[in-house]
């Protein structure tokens, strides 16, 4: 018996949601740009045409204002399809993934950032996109609410499980529910995912002293 | 692939790629449009793409990403059969790593939608030094 012919590891009810969701994201991305990306980008370019005939300079300004409004939506659709479901999560891997999140949406901030991991430590993709959608919404909370000169991302391979660490330098914040903001509420959203998916994740934050995301996620679908 | 010049402004041959009906008719207005662009021919698929390359070897290429073959297999395609075509990508994907892949299947730049500001004008100025060296 070859390899090839081997039978793949039964996936668990768990991985195989996680697949279930992964795939219909992927999907919705998929739709994403040949519809509305692709809609917008047809605009946008007829803005360009319409502008180059317009002579009166109200509909030259409105024109463009238009087309910078046309442009917002495709770099919105754009960070959009990114984050549903990034194509080189089944390519290259989950830390690889990160990195180009990183360098894409992190570095223009003028944050130091770092990625470490095993780019051939190998992931059901479910486990890795949803690894990879909660490791993105904490990196977003620093970015967003944490103002740090630097975070780093870890992801591991460990006794069966996907472990992903974030780290930032920022302000923290009081983890307690009570002074939970509104910003933070994505947090919660968080938690729950990883415990629907018999993972966990754990938050260490001080004020000052910057805050700390643990992730865990079961993986037993194992190739590396 | 000879160029003309009218008005001291060269042109050049041009063929669109994407499988969008609505982006490849704005992309062959707007480039056909351009006083220093002849819209040489339009595309709806890379395999499209590199047989009216090999048949016309027009001076430029502008190519969608996302097409069912692929941009950077409609890339090299092109190259094959007409090395001499700049061949300029268009694309949703801002991250480097895409933009590298792109590079490496020969495309000499990459587009992003949505932050193209005339991108008429920046095509040409790439054809432009591309064809005219010094």
């Amino acid at each position: 018996m070859t390899d090839s012919a081997l039978p793949k590891p039964l996936l668990t009810p768990v991985e195989a949601q996680l697949n279930l969701i992964a795939a219909e994201r992927d999907r919705i991305a998929g739709e994403l740009h040949d519809d509305s990306v692709q809609a917008m980008t047809a605009v946008s370019l007829q803005l360009q045409r319409l502008k180059a005939r317009a002579e009166d300079p109200e509909h030259i300004a409105l024109i463009q204002q238009t087309r910078d409004a046309a442009d917002q939506a495709i770099e919105r659709l754009r960070h959009m399809l990114f984050v549903l479901h990034p194509s080189s999560l089944e390519d290259d891997g989950l830390a690889v993934t990160l990195e180009i999140y990183m360098d894409t949406y992190v570095k223009p901030a003028g944050i130091a950032w770092s990625v470490q991991g095993d780019p051939q430590a190998s992931f059901p993709v479910g486990v890795a996109a949803l690894g990879f959608r909660l490791a993105r919404e904490a990196v977003s909370n620093a970015l967003r609410h944490a103002s740090p000169n630097t975070i780093s991302v870890k992801v591991a391979k460990a006794n069966s499980e996907l472990a992903i660490q974030i780290d930032d330098d920022g302000c923290g914040f009081e983890t307690g529910t009570r002074t939970l903001k509104v910003g933070h509420l994505g947090l919660k959203h968080s938690r729950a995912l990883a415990l629907a998916a018999r993972g966990s994740y754990q938050i260490t934050s001080t004020v000052g002293q910057g805050t700390t995301v643990e992730i865990s996620l079961p993986a037993l679908e194992s190739s590396s | 692939m000879t160029s003309q010049a009218v008005n001291d402004c060269v042109i050049y041959d041009v063929v669109v790629a994407d499988d969008d009906d609505n982006v490849r008719r704005a992309l062959a207005g707007l480039l056909g449009e351009h006083q220093g662009f002849a819209l040489a021919g339009q595309a709806a698929s890379g395999v499209e793409a590199a047989e009216i390359c090999s048949s016309l070897k027009p001076h430029a290429a502008l190519i969608d990403v996302m097409m069912p073959t692929g941009g950077c297999h409609a890339a090299a395609a092109i190259r094959k059969v007409s090395p001499a075509t700049i061949i300029a990508a268009f694309t949703a994907r801002a991250d480097r790593r895409t933009h590298d892949e792109l590079i490496g299947c020969g495309v000499a730049h990459v587009f992003v939608k949505g932050r193209s500001n005339d991108l008429a004008a920046s095509l040409y100025r790439l054809v432009h030094e591309r064809h005219q060296p010094g």
